[in-house]
């Protein structure tokens, strides 16, 4: 059977150490806990991923500074994108409209006509050029274009 | 408890000067957030971050 992925809420600023006490009682107690995460940005949380919630309560009982186990489920997709930070390049498609806001083409538009990962590099068309100009750049030199 | 360094390649947390994991001595004090692994077979967050060893690993590595 799949993982569960379950919440707890603990006092703000004390995440970690109750990461760290739940991660020792989960081994010493052999409870089925697979994970245990703390997101920067999510103060006050922890992800407990586990067998189920029978596992996750035994192991946070008695633990100091945990305020409670929230009811509900998170899916992995709620949260897998706070875990995984894309490299800019990912961002981008061939074909996709881009600002160019580094460079002596700061400010034009421009159309994404190769992507090197390896390179880290992208070749786009200018769309404000008078002629067909392309160039290589850094992925850092593009911004996805605003729509409308 | 000093803080620990964050290895820049895998992320694993050390207070050693190599990487536990992947022998990297390319560390950083500069991290923040915290992956605990207790099994890295059965975590589904161990699959999709690649993590084969279980440990103690940052979200965010600068
Ligand atoms: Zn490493």
């Amino acid at each position: 059977m799949e993982s569960q992925f379950f919440v707890v809420r603990t006092t703000g600023g004390q995440e970690e150490n109750v990461a760290e006490f739940i991660y020792k009682n989960a081994i010493f107690n052999k409870k089925e806990i697979y994970s245990i995460l703390h997101v920067p940005s999510q103060k006050g949380y922890l992800v407990i991923e586990a067998k189920n919630g029978q596992d996750v309560r035994e192991a946070i009982a008695g633990v100091k500074h945990v305020k409670e186990l929230v009811p509900g489920l998170l899916k992995l997709g709620d949260f897998d994108k706070l875990l995984i930070k894309k490299p800019a390049i990912a961002e981008f498609t061939i074909g996709e409209v881009v600002d160019i806001v580094m460079g002596p083409f700061k400010g034009m538009k421009a159309k994404i006509t190769k992507i090197d990962l390896t390179k880290m590099e992208v070749t786009v068309m200018l769309l404000d050029a008078p002629y067909p100009l392309t160039l290589t750049v850094d992925a850092s030199y593009l911004k996805p274009s605003k729509k409308g | 408890m000093p803080r620990e360094l964050a290895c820049r390649k895998c992320k694993a947390l050390t207070t050693g000067k190599v990487c536990p994991v992947c022998n990297s001595t390319d560390l950083t004090s500069k991290w923040s957030g915290l992956i605990i692994i207790l099994d890295p077979e059965k975590s589904q967050v161990a699959k999709i971050l690649n993590l084969k060893a279980s440990g103690r690993y940052a979200v965010e590595v600068s």
